[in-house]
């Protein structure tokens, strides 16, 4: 398992993922590229913030937050 | 990665060239305070990463002198090392000119010498060699590996780089740490997307910005309530920590006091039994007495002289007596008389028988002129003469001195001087014995005083100096005074921090009320998201920090037990306390699942070793170091711990089979003469190598003279 895989499956292991967001455990990706392509949009969300941070060199923070917000507001929760 | 050998060369009090050819395992460093322990620390630590001031102090002083007038000389430092089968030499060096006014010094070089698992060799330079020592000996593993004295052991006390410098060298938390980062700016921007799209809404506009001036008066307000609260708790801690060190103090001042009447009663003790061991021994015992040995002898001639002089003055005193016996009895026989006895009759009969002239003791006549009259008239006489004072005759004697009286005297007197006389051998022989069981005495004496005064020594140096007790006394007082106010104020500030946390909070409310109403769905709909994925960054790194704290505090407690077997069986707990932007570790004792307040010495430096062991079993399990071990070096680690826990602790390290260098006065005693020993009871600790570092004869007063030696044991 890469790191960017580690960080996400132990982002997506947070209560919050199955409390509040209500997603069963086999629709928890279990890579990166698998997150970024996830019909929930707080998972596609953190699959596309580590890909951006974890890239050399990484994006900036606004670099980052552009992506996100755009990609965010287009997704309905 | 293990160190195979450290070389000094004139460096400090290592003369010449000075090796010390470790092994991997437990190498054990014993030196009385001052015959180089430290040095060899420094010495070590000036080569890992000492800097280039201030050359001159690490000369040998002794070769300094020898070099006087332009003589030139090296002083280095080497380390020969072993990792993945590849061999280091670091050598650190500089020349020094002997000049009049002092050592000159060069600057120093550092040189590599790396022989590869092919054998083939290469020389490195400077900043290569310092890359190379770097890759070999990472200074993120460097800082946890090499501590001097008890103090340093604690890695945490110096703050909030502690957790921080141990996550990124040791943690694969680090990598969680960016991203709380993103999180928070993410948050922020979605929180502005949404108010700002709130304020172009006439709607709720001034209500809005009201609630939003007041959420930042208030938040403005709170962050500095809690800015103050942080600074006040800060102090309050550092004048615990005072007082809690003041207590120390006072233990130490009071354990002095007892250390001192200890010290002065052994002093008392050893200036009685110097006063009675006889310094005039033989003179007394032999010039005086010995003489007289034989004395008995001539005492008993004499005796036997005076014996014989008394037998023969008896003997002549009874002739004479005889003699002269026999000439009175002759006399009276010749004049044929028999007196009567004086006054028989009485005068009255007598006279009126003169006058009578009639005897009537005879019954006849005795006219006047008669024998019987004048007979009678004689008788008178005599009694008349025996009424009256006689004077006393002398009686004839033989000798008219007694003499042998006087002799018996002598004798007598000298008698008893012959009975002194007769116990001189054996007074002899007490007083050997007398003497030689003071001066065992004296010595027994002399190694608990000395004892006592390393003791004091030692207490001296835990507590600075022994008149910083005295100023500490003083500050006890205002620092108990201001603990008092802190506390009291804290609690107001903390009312003040609660009330204003509501009051925010609850304006938050009424600002996310008019979100939801005036700002558009998908941006209220974003912030939430990145509100959530900001909590999951920080959580999830929380946890991640945790998780290595609690496998810190495993393998912490694993050892602790170890080295406590026969202690203190509590455990220890590792937590994180975040004050602001802060974050710090503390290292707490539990017992039984409560707090254990104020451990000892011992206690709490074999915690820091255990923490610190564990520290590094998981620094060789980091794979990016890839040497797998690394050895630490401790100088002095276990002053408190007394030579059985001393002991212990040895026999558990060796028993972990990881190099580890340990400097230490313990094991070094004294015998009677005052010399060096190793105690016997270091034969019972197991290592691999030992060495013990003496000083050759020296005078103490001239630096020139110090040379430590290095001898394997």
């Amino acid at each position: 398992m890469t790191r960017k895989d580690k960080l996400l499956m132990d982002y997506l292991a947070h209560s919050l993922i199955k409390d509040k967001y209500k997603i069963a455990d086999r629709r928890i990706p279990k890579n990166v590229d698998d997150g970024m392509m996830s019909s929930s949009p707080i998972i596609k969300a953190i699959a596309h913030i580590i890909n951006e941070v974890e890239k050399y060199p990484s994006k900036s923070e606004k670099e980052v937050e552009q992506l996100i917000r755009k990609l965010l507001n287009k997704s309905p929760l | 990665m293990i160190i195979q050998s450290v070389t000094l060369e004139n460096f400090q009090c290592y003369y010449d060239k000075k090796e010390f050819d470790f092994s991997s395992g437990l190498n054990i460093i014993l030196g009385d305070n001052g015959e180089g322990k430290t040095k060899f620390f420094e010495g070590v630590s000036w080569l890992l990463g000492g800097n280039r001031y201030n050359l001159d102090k690490l000369v040998s002083k002794k070769k300094l002198s020898e070099e006087y007038n332009n003589g030139i000389f090296p002083v280095s430092v080497s380390m020969r090392v072993k990792m993945n089968n590849q061999d280091y030499i670091f050598k650190k060096s500089f020349v020094v000119e002997s000049k009049e006014e002092g050592a000159k010094t060069s600057d120093f070089q550092l040189v590599c010498v790396h022989t590869n698992e092919k054998g083939e060799r290469e020389n490195v330079l400077d900043d290569k060699a310092i890359q190379l020592l770097d890759e070999t000996f990472p200074p993120e593993i460097r800082r946890y590996s090499m501590f001097k004295g008890e103090a340093e052991l604690d890695i945490f006390k110096s703050g909030e780089e502690a957790l921080s410098n141990l996550v990124k060298s040791f943690s694969d938390a680090k990598y969680y740490d960016k991203y709380c980062n993103y999180g928070k700016y993410l948050r922020e921007k979605a929180e502005k997307a949404v108010d700002n799209d709130v304020k172009q809404s006439s709607k709720s506009k001034k209500e809005f910005d009201e609630i939003e001036q007041l959420i930042t008066l208030k938040s403005n307000k709170l962050n500095s309530h809690k800015s103050i609260l942080n600074k006040e708790t800060e102090n309050l801690e550092r004048i615990k920590e005072d007082l809690q060190d003041a207590d120390k103090h006072f233990d130490n001042a009071e354990s002095l006091k007892v250390i001192k009447a200890r010290i002065a009663h052994h002093k008392e003790n050893k200036s009685t039994a110097q006063k009675r061991i006889v310094t005039d021994f033989t003179s007394r015992l032999f010039d005086e007495k010995w003489l007289l040995i034989h004395f008995e002898n001539i005492q008993n001639e004499f005796n036997a002289k005076i014996s014989s002089f008394e037998k023969n003055r008896r003997d002549e005193e009874e002739r004479f007596n005889i003699e002269k016996g026999k000439a009175q009895l002759s006399k009276e026989i010749l004049e044929q008389v028999t007196p009567l006895p004086v006054g028989v009759p009485t005068l009255a009969h007598m006279k009126e028988m003169l006058s009578e002239e009639y005897c009537k003791v005879c019954n006849r006549s005795a006219e006047k002129g008669s024998n019987a009259y004048m007979y009678m008239e004689k008788r008178i006489r005599e009694f008349v003469d025996s009424q009256q004072p006689k004077q006393v005759k002398q009686k004839e004697k033989l000798y008219r001195f007694n003499y042998l009286s006087k002799l018996w005297s002598m004798s007598d007197s000298s008698t008893k001087e012959v009975l002194k006389i007769r116990s001189i051998n054996q007074e002899i022989t007490d007083a050997f014995d007398f003497n030689t069981r003071l001066k065992t005495n004296l010595s027994d004496i002399e190694i608990k005083l000395e004892k006592e005064e390393r003791e004091f020594q030692k207490i001296i140096a835990k507590s600075n100096a022994e008149e910083d007790l005295v100023s500490i006394y003083s500050k006890v007082k205002e620092w108990r005074r201001q603990e008092s106010n802190i506390e009291r104020s804290n609690e107001d500030t903390n009312k003040i921090i609660a009330s204003l946390e509501m009051d925010v909070k609850k304006l938050k409310e009424r600002k996310e009320s008019i979100d939801s109403k005036d700002a558009k769905s998908f941006l209220v709909d974003t912030r939430s998201i990145l509100r959530d994925v900001e909590t999951i960054f920080l959580e999830t790194r929380e946890k991640k920090y945790d998780e290595f704290l609690q496998k810190i505090e495993h393998k912490a407690n694993e050892i602790f037990s170890n080295i406590n077997v026969d202690d203190f069986t509590g455990e220890i707990q590792l937590s994180k306390e975040v004050k602001g932007d802060s974050e710090k570790i503390k290292v707490d004792l539990l017992e039984n699942g409560n707090l254990y307040d104020n451990p000892n010495q011992s206690l709490q430096t074999t915690k820091h070793m255990a923490v610190l062991f564990a520290i590094s079993e998981i620094a060789s399990e980091v794979s990016s170091y890839g040497s797998g071990e690394y050895p630490m070096i401790f100088d002095a680690p276990t002053s408190s711990f007394g030579m059985k826990k001393t002991m212990d602790f040895l026999n558990l390290v060796n028993s972990t089979d990881k190099q580890r260098i340990i400097a230490t006065y313990e094991f070094v005693g004294r015998d009677s003469s005052g010399n060096q020993i190793i105690e016997e009871e270091f034969s019972s600790v197991k290592r691999a190598k030992a060495f013990w570092l003496k000083r050759e004869s020296f005078d103490k007063n001239d630096l020139s003279t110090i040379n430590t030696t290095i001898t394997p044991i």
